[in-house]
């Protein structure tokens, strides 16, 4: 009961941490240069609820000091993930213009037959 | 308060948004480029004066002090990387400049390189977790880029696979600065440093991976054996210019901040008590050997330079690892050494590939005979990697080797001895080939013109010159070496 107790409190942390993995996981075992990309965006995506979960606070608003609020929300994390959401913006934008060279090149999105292509013609 | 750390990357930053506006008028773009490295290269020299001179230089960005304003630190290691930057840069932007063209968009290029310069000389300098994060991002991006550039094949797909192995190893990043923000509460380094004396014993798990996350996330970028996977294929495809930038000045600028961080961040109380000297240097051996053995059984002579990067890159972690002072300035004289020596093989390197027609190391028997010069370039770097006394190369490396001494590590100083044979299994014959092979020439090539042998005259100078008298940049060593030691 205590291992539940202790994952409904820090549930954010928990779905980020899934989130990650799985991210992670489509990124390295896919063949699919689109699925790639999708998994950095999911890897990304993660780490940004991650960060703003920190300090998320339940309950609070936005830190505007107003009579009778007691609970503010830690506006540090929302504004460097803002930040982070353009970064990964443009890591996405920039990747998918490769994959659209790739493809004109190779005429697939198939990692492993890029990699076979290149092969036969080295052998 | 001296404005010099904050304007070297604004100068960069604004050279690198006003060439590409300049495309149409391609000189007028060539001179604001030149500019703008040369203004911030100017700024870094002044900078790493007055640190040697008064100490550490701090930044306050809008006057805001911390913990709320972002703060920007040039202490003697980040003005020593600063000033490393800055001099490699100088003639390789020369060389961009005035050497055949290898890219269609020569404004773009231009501005990706100055994009680059200004992310990393931000991240040697940032003071601030998250600054230094985006940083990083913007060196990771432009750095990929420049590979991208050249526009064939498989250029785009060694800075396809760059693409995700990087954004691997910046999710580790940001995830490991989430988790010390999460203990601490503070981005500001000296803030977070001082907030982790405390707390760090009470969530080390937190810390622990974190630091997990640090390294990973630093060794695929600053390619630390095993995961160095795709710098072969990357510095390899790029055009000249970007591969000595990044086996040069990339790999390193990642591994400056990975250091800084160690030291500024989780202290170096903490780096030594934990395992993480050890896991180094293993690491860093199986560099130094690996690397060398792959670049033996190159015929392409860029992958063989890359994956001497590759070996080059254990020695600067073995300093780390081995933690003594001597082993440290070794380790960070070496930063500037190979930077130096790298950038002039990959610059003689294409040079010979844009001569000749061929990159393949057993076309060039006899070749030394048709271009002197730039072969007597790629001999002087030759004989820097290996370690020849009155080159740069043997300098650090015997640092390296009396700072393993030092600590009883004669096994170490033996790893370093045995790695630089390697490097001359695999150096000496291209060189001899060139020179003396008996066999005639089978292509043609000649040295091609002054302007672009400048650059390769200047580092091969800066080769013997660092050999002779590597007392130059001893004192920022030396600072920076302290810097790092409990």
């Amino acid at each position: 009961m205590a291992i539940i107790e202790k994952l409904s409190t820090n549930l954010y942390y928990l779905v980020a941490i899934i989130l990650f993995i799985i991210g992670f996981h489509t990124m390295l075992t896919h063949n699919n240069l689109i699925k790639k990309i999708m998994g950095m965006n999911i890897m990304d995506t993660s780490l940004f609820l991650f960060f703003v979960s920190i300090g998320y606070r339940r309950g609070g608003i936005a830190p505007i000091i107003k009579e009778g609020i007691v609970e503010y929300v830690n506006p540090v994390p929302s504004a460097l993930i803002l930040t982070g959401i353009v970064i990964s913006l443009s890591f996405t934008a920039f990747a998918l213009g490769l994959v659209i060279l790739l493809y004109k090149h190779y005429g697939t999105l198939d990692a492993d037959k890029i990699i076979a292509m290149r092969s036969r013609e080295i052998g | 308060m001296v404005h010099a750390p904050v304007l070297i990357v604004v100068t960069l930053l604004l050279a690198a948004f006003i060439v590409p506006l300049l495309y149409r008028k391609l000189p007028v773009a060539q001179v604001v480029f030149l500019l703008g490295i040369v203004i911030s290269s100017i700024f870094s020299i002044r900078m790493a004066f007055l640190v040697l001179r008064e100490g550490t230089l701090t930044y306050y960005l809008g006057g805001w002090l911390p913990p709320y304003g972002i703060e920007v630190v040039a202490d003697a290691f980040g003005a020593y990387a600063s000033l490393v930057l800055a001099l490699i840069s100088l003639p390789i932007s020369y060389f961009v400049v005035f050497a055949p063209k290898e890219v269609n968009t020569p404004a773009r290029y231009m501005a990706l390189i100055l994009l680059l310069m200004a992310a990393m000389q931000g991240m040697v300098l940032a003071g601030d977790l998250f600054n230094l994060f985006v940083f990083i991002e913007i060196c990771s991006l432009s750095a990929i880029a420049i590979i991208a550039v050249k526009g064939t094949r498989d250029s785009i797909e060694a800075s396809f696979r760059y693409l995700v192995l990087s954004a691997l190893g910046s999710g580790g990043i940001l995830f490991a600065i989430a988790l010390i923000f999460m203990i601490t509460g503070h981005l500001n380094m000296g803030y977070v440093r001082e907030s982790l004396a405390v707390t760090a014993s009470l969530y080390p798990l937190n810390i622990l991976t974190a630091l997990a996350f640090i390294f990973v996330g630093f060794s695929v970028k600053a390619a630390i054996f095993p995961l160095h996977v795709w710098l072969p294929e990357a510095h390899s495809n790029a055009p000249t210019a970007s591969s000595a930038l990044l086996s040069g000045l990339v790999v390193k600028a990642y591994l400056v901040a990975f250091i800084r961080i160690m030291y500024m961040v989780i202290g170096t109380e903490l780096f030594v008590a934990l395992p993480l000297r050890p896991i180094l240097l293993i690491l860093a051996a199986c560099a130094m050997l690996v690397g060398s053995t792959f670049a033996i059984v190159q015929n392409n002579i860029k992958r063989m330079l890359a994956y001497s990067t590759v070996a080059q890159m254990g020695y600067i972690v073995l300093g780390l690892g081995l933690f003594s002072q001597r082993a440290l300035e070794g380790s960070i004289l070496h930063i500037l050494n190979h930077a130096i020596t790298k950038s002039l093989l990959f610059l003689a390197a294409g040079v010979i590939i844009k001569q000749t027609g061929t990159n393949r190391l057993s076309d060039l028997k006899g070749m030394g005979r048709k271009m002197p010069f730039t072969f007597a370039a790629f001999t002087v770097g030759s004989l820097s990697m290996v370690g020849i006394p009155g080159f740069a190369g043997f300098v650090s490396k015997l640092y390296l080797a009396l700072g393993a001494l030092d600590i009883g590590q004669i096994i170490f100083a033996a790893l370093i001895l045995v790695s630089s044979l390697l490097n001359a299994t695999y150096y000496f014959p291209i060189v001899v080939n060139a020179f003396f092979g008996q066999t005639e020439a089978t292509h043609q090539g000649s040295d091609p013109r002054k302007s672009v042998m400048a650059p390769l005259a200047v580092f091969a100078l800066a080769v013997v010159f660092m050999g002779l008298f590597p007392s130059v940049v001893m004192p920022l060593v030396r600072q920076a070496a302290g810097l790092l030691q409990p």
